[in-house]
């Protein structure tokens, strides 16, 4: 693009190469590579943590729908065969039944 | 290139000695264009370990050695935008507090003559800072990348990945909004 005003852009330019005469490239301190592996290894460690943390999580979810499926569908079917799920009077009328059957022959009128 | 392409990727398949060397090379010169962009000395090594610290995780997704000065570039811009936005949003963005630790650097400094050229350096550092105030964050850098760190348009497209022709404009109205300001100072 051209520049329109040429004694202002000149200016500017100088003022810009001073800029960067007056900032010149400087010197890390002493301090400047210990604190950055600290930074290094704190990140480092901050992140195997939040895995150990989310494999935690996804364990602990995964112990409670097993609980809740152990504890709430299968225990309840293992605990109640077919053969008690009659009551006491059922089972005594069932059993009279049989042996009025046995006891009367077929086809046998009183 | 201040470093071979070999250490490069060697620090990119997570040779940490390689890593150093690295940082080692470019620091100087990285923490020197920190400087000039954000303007605060006291802050500048806290930038620089942001930027070292981002190439260290990012490192790995570097295509090839050959853009690397670039990558780099790229993470101190925005390292260096990051810090600007903070500043504004914290509302610290005050140029007083340059002044006053220049002037305490000034004071310290020995003899007339290198005190007398401390305060020019003052001088042209707190003016560039004000004029550079009256544009946003992102040109600021753009301009600080192109006429102070001496930067062509090609390789400031390979940092910004936006065209040449975009960046031509951009350069060309924040380059007027500065130099407005800077006739009306003077």
């Amino acid at each position: 693009m051209e520049r329109m005003n040429g004694g202002g852009n000149d200016k500017l330019d100088a003022l810009f190469a001073q800029y960067r005469e007056a900032c010149p490239d400087r010197e890390a301190s002493t301090n400047f590579m210990p604190q950055l592996w600290g930074q290094i290894e704190a990140r480092r460690s901050g992140v195997s943590s939040s895995w150990f943390r989310l494999w935690a999580q996804v364990w602990l979810v995964a112990t409670l729908a097993l609980a809740i499926v152990i504890g709430g569908i299968l225990i309840p079917r293992f605990e109640n065969p077919p053969a008690y799920q009659a009551s006491y009077v059922d089972v005594l009328t069932a059993a009279d039944s049989v042996n009025d059957a046995a006891v009367l022959p077929t086809g046998e009128t009183e | 290139m201040l470093i071979e392409f070999e250490i490069v990727e060697k620090a990119k398949n997570g040779d940490d000695g390689a890593f150093n060397q690295v940082v080692q090379a470019y620091r100087k010169r990285i923490l020197g264009t920190i400087a000039r962009l954000i303007g605060k000395p006291e802050d500048v090594e806290d930038v620089g370990q942001e930027v070292f610290l981002r190439l260290y995780y990012s490192l790995d997704q570097l295509r090839a050695a050959e853009v690397f000065e670039p990558w780099l570039y790229r993470l101190t811009v925005n390292a260096a935008y990051d810090y600007l936005r903070r500043q504004k949003r914290r509302h610290e963005h005050r140029m007083s507090d340059l002044s006053e630790q220049q002037v305490v650097m000034a004071d310290a400094t020995a003899g007339g003559k290198q005190k007398a050229e401390e305060d020019r350096r003052t001088k042209v550092r707190e003016m560039v800072q004000s004029l550079l105030g009256k544009v946003s964050e992102e040109d600021r850098i753009l301009l600080m990348m192109k006429e102070v760190e001496g930067l062509s348009l090609k390789e400031l497209e390979k940092i910004y990945k936006v065209n040449e022709n975009a960046l031509k404009v951009r350069l060309f109205r924040a380059r007027q909004r500065v130099l407005k300001a800077f006739e009306s100072q003077e």
